[in-house]
């Protein structure tokens, strides 16, 4: 058997893209499990208070808790559900910024799968997210669930372009939309330097994608209960829950390879830095829901359309402006 | 026209930035939590948390006259006296004092109106039980809460100030 | 003469009417629809439903129901003397509860022609407005729930937490007080407790800077709140609304300045005003109403005579009504105007009808009309604002 040949071959190839694949997925799902213990130890100290104490020393098992609890907990299935539907939604909301972390890269040479049209791959998931959603808010046969989707539904659907345009400005700087190009042409400077308004238009569309406070009105706890997973418990609620915060760290990993110059950084290695970054980002997410109230639907969309879409295009233009004259 | 919307855009941003600055400044200093099972707080004096007789150690017996006060005060009927006529004496004995501390809305009016000294309040709140007849106390019951009360110190040890200002 | 209905027959009379058809063309129209914001959720502040008709995001109408948490203390006080009445009382409105153990008091003590000293009055005006500013302190921590921001509660709690130890270290008990007693007060102040009130006063002073800078000057609360839930002045007096309601409106009527009772007549307070009856004035008459029951305990603080011997135990406990009395009394409880009406029958120790008007339930009220036109989430809003306690409504 010639060996090298054996390693060469298709099968070798696609045997170490399946582990990979298996290890990007349990990294995920451990990051995750960590990102619900950060967001709620964050929310207890910006509240004064301690946060979760008991369940492992210093509550670090709290979301192991949570996980257990959820998975034994019953399935329950309503009646009049449209069943198809109703159970595709949480599949169908957890697994696109799973599949989009592999296009994102961690490192030098740590990146999944480089293809040159990333960026519009990463985006074109995060639409998938919405439709799902829907699909919950439509599947559950509640009132409150369908307004929480429609809602959702017309507030993911007016960020998209505000955060499409916002990512537009990195893109020009960069030429190319491959994430790896981008992170390696801010090899001088950031981008957040050359293009702070995108950054910020990024930021605020990227936590609208999310539902967060400020714009969590499709589940908005004090108006509809639970929005469009009131209906869910179980497992099945796990899976959004774990989508949102899969979500998060994906909009933040996005933010960090547009903006914070991705892996770049002088001493540490490219890896270190970036998690550092994707942590710093989703830090200020988690203060910036704890910290605002949320918007009224109408209010949500008039800043969507009429604040930050009229500034994703001012900032395009300034950007290729100023890209012409330099 | 431009100028002024940019103006509003430009304060509000501010104002949203101060908002933050609250919340971060709060991130850093110390939570006000009190760890219950193993930090308690110092209850002041006059705390109402469980009603209890009185009792005269020497003789284990309460101090109680059966003058029937506190019974008759009790808005809620949560207080039940069952007595004897001891026609020798011309005195009433006590035979069962029960307290119903289900029942007990602990408003205090049995302890003010009590004019011989033998019901009080003592700050222990942790009387809970698994079994609802448990909470029906008599006057065994009620004496030995005082008598546990009066010198615990593994609670004492864990009593702390609760103040941050 | 036909029976009376049952609420049982009534509520089913009481049908929700048929949905009204809105028509874009011939093929395509909406419906409105009824969703029950229910006894059991996170912002109704207690047990209340609420059936909201709504034609897509605007509400059309709204029907409170309420009676979720009704224990009959006005028929259980018909059986009680005054000194066991107090207890009740504190019932009746949990979140602020000395203002309406006063509230009783001053009825008892008026139809029984009981006196109260000096030193119990000031004690009284002091415990009362040490519990309005605990009580706005709750309604500041749920308005911002309400609306979605999460820490503002914990600040206000934080806050809540020392008036609640300091009426703790008084009375002993931390939400249902029964302090205030026909005669006085039950007992008089611990040691040093006037220190530590002043502490405690020093120390609030210097936070409510940081709810300004977190709530009320937050961009998105102001969009939130302003303009939504306008009350005209007449329409606010015929809707019988009181308190920080009726003064966000701009009708400068408040029961302690207008009315006094106690010792409010010596006092020197801001009675805080608004112009255009908006949530954001509602919300604005309260904070400012903390900072004013701070000068006023101030003052209270300093005037406070020495202590006197104390006789309301034995007033109250021997009190007896003289037939054929009835008396109403009004007090400015944080919600609004707390009036109880007393009367007595025949005489005796227990009264022959006691009956509580609360301010939430004159609020509650106003609701359905206030509500017309906004959309849902403004609703939560301008529910927050009237800071409705259900307690209060169901008695």
């Amino acid at each position: 058997m010639d060996i090298a040949a054996l390693l060469a071959s298709e099968w070798a190839q696609l045997a170490l893209y399946a582990v990979a694949g298996f290890v990007l997925l349990n990294v995920m799902l451990g990051i995750v499990t960590f990102l619900v213990l950060m967001e709620r130890k964050v929310s207890g100290w910006m509240q004064v208070r301690l946060g979760p104490m008991e369940i492992g020393p210093w509550g670090i098992l709290v979301t192991v808790a949570d996980a257990i609890k959820l998975m034994t907990k019953q399935d329950v299935v309503p009646r009049h559900v449209d069943r198809f539907v109703f159970r595709l939604a949480p599949a169908l909301i957890a697994l696109p910024p799973l599949i989009a972390v592999s296009l994102v890269p961690f490192g030098k040479n740590l990146i999944f799968a480089d293809t040159s049209v990333a960026l519009l791959l990463v985006l074109a998931l995060t639409s998938l997210t919405s439709m799902a959603i829907l699909m919950a808010g439509w599947g559950s046969n509640n009132k409150y669930s369908l307004l929480g989707g429609v809602r959702s539904a017309a507030q993911d659907l007016s960020y998209e372009v505000a955060l499409i345009f916002a990512a537009l400005g990195p893109v020009m700087l960069a030429g190319s939309l491959s994430l790896q190009d981008i992170v390696k042409a801010q090899g001088g400077v950031w981008f957040v330097f050359l293009q702070p308004l995108g950054f910020i238009l990024f930021l605020i569309a990227g936590i609208a994608e999310l539902n967060r406070t400020p714009f969590d009105i499709p589940e908005a706890e004090s108006e509809i209960v639970a929005g469009y997973h009131t209906e869910y418990s179980g497992m099945r609620f796990a899976l959004f829950f774990m989508a949102e915060y899969a979500n998060m760290f994906l909009v933040s990993c996005i933010v960090a390879t547009l903006f914070l110059g991705g892996w770049q950084g002088p001493v540490l290695p490219g890896v270190l830095w970036f998690v550092l970054k994707v942590f710093a980002v989703i830090f200020v997410i988690m203060w910036v829901r704890w910290t605002f109230p949320r918007f009224r639907v109408d209010q949500l969309m008039t800043f969507g359309w009429k604040v930050l879409v009229p500034l994703g295009l001012l900032n395009i233009l300034l950007t290729g402006g100023v890209m012409l004259l330099v | 026209m431009l100028l002024l919307r940019i103006r509003s855009l430009a304060l509000s941003a501010y104002l949203l930035g101060d908002g933050m600055a609250v919340t971060l400044r709060y991130m850093f200093t110390k939570p006000v939590t009190l760890q219950y099972p193993h930090e308690m707080k110092r209850l002041p004096e006059r705390t109402r948390g469980t009603l209890v007789l009185y009792a005269d150690i020497e003789r284990m017996k309460c101090k109680c006259t059966v003058c029937l006060v506190c019974e008759v005060v009790c808005p809620n009927n949560s207080i039940h006296i069952d007595f004897e006529r001891d026609t020798v004496n011309k005195k009433k004995v006590l035979t069962k004092y029960y307290w119903d501390a289900d029942k007990c809305i602990y408003c205090g009016l049995c302890v003010e109106g009590c004019g011989f000294d033998s019901l009080g309040w003592v700050p222990e709140f942790e009387i809970s039980t698994t079994d609802r007849r448990k909470l029906v106390w008599d006057e065994k019951d009620m004496m030995q809460a005082w008598l546990t009360s009066i010198g615990r110190k593994d609670i004492d040890a864990k009593r702390v100030d609760n103040k941050w200002y | 003469m036909t029976a009376p209905e049952t609420i049982a027959e009534r509520m089913a009379k009481d049908v929700i009417e048929q949905p009204v058809r809105h028509e874009v063309t011939r093929d395509l129209w909406t419906d409105d629809f009824n969703v029950n914001i229910g006894p059991q959720h996170p912002s109704t502040h207690g047990v209340l439903r609420l059936v909201v008709t709504l034609d897509g995001e605007v509400v059309k109408k709204v029907q409170p129901y309420c009676g979720y948490l009704h224990r009959s203390i006005e028929k259980i006080s018909e059986n009680r003397t005054l000194l066991q009445l107090v207890c009740f009382s504190d019932r009746v409105d949990y979140v602020a509860a000395m203002n309406a153990n006063l509230a009783v008091c001053l009825a008892g003590e008026k139809i029984a022609g009981i006196e109260v000293p000096e030193r119990g009055q000031y004690i009284r005006v002091i415990m009362a407005e040490l519990n309005r500013i605990a009580s706005h302190l709750l309604w500041f921590g749920d308005f911002g729930l309400n609306l979605g921001a999460g820490t503002p509660f914990f600040y206000a709690f934080r806050e809540r937490e020392q008036v609640i130890n300091l009426f703790e270290e008084v009375c002993g008990n931390r939400l249902t007080y029964n302090y205030i007693r026909p005669g006085g007060v039950a007992f008089d102040l611990p040691e040093k407790w006037v220190e530590r009130c002043q502490s405690f006063l020093d120390y609030f002073l210097t936070k409510l800077p940081e709810y300004h800078r977190l709530v009320t000057n937050n961009p998105i609360f102001q969009v939130r709140t302003r303009g939504i839930g306008v009350v005209t002045r007449e329409e606010a007096l015929n809707w019988g609304l009181s308190g920080p309601s009726l003064r966000g409106s701009g009708v400068d009527f408040d029961v302690r300045r207008d009315d006094p009772y106690e010792v409010y007549a010596n006092l020197k307070f801001r009675v805080p005003l608004g112009t255009r009856g908006d949530t954001f004035e509602r919300y604005l008459c309260r904070m400012m109403e903390m900072e004013s029951s701070v000068d006023i305990i101030r003052q209270c603080l300093e005037k406070l005579p020495g202590a006197q011997g104390g006789h309301a135990k034995k007033v109250s406990m021997l009190a007896r009504i003289p037939a054929n009395r009835e008396v109403l009394v009004r007090t400015e409880a944080p919600r609004g105007e707390m009036s109880v009406y007393m009367c007595s029958g025949t005489g005796g120790p227990k009264p022959w009808r006691v009956k509580y008007r609360t301010a939430s339930f004159a609020n509650l009220a106003a609701l359905d009309q206030l509500s017309r036109g906004y959309k849902i989430a403004d609703l939560m809003a301008i529910f927050g604002s009237l800071d409705v306690v259900i307690p209060e409504i169901d008695r």
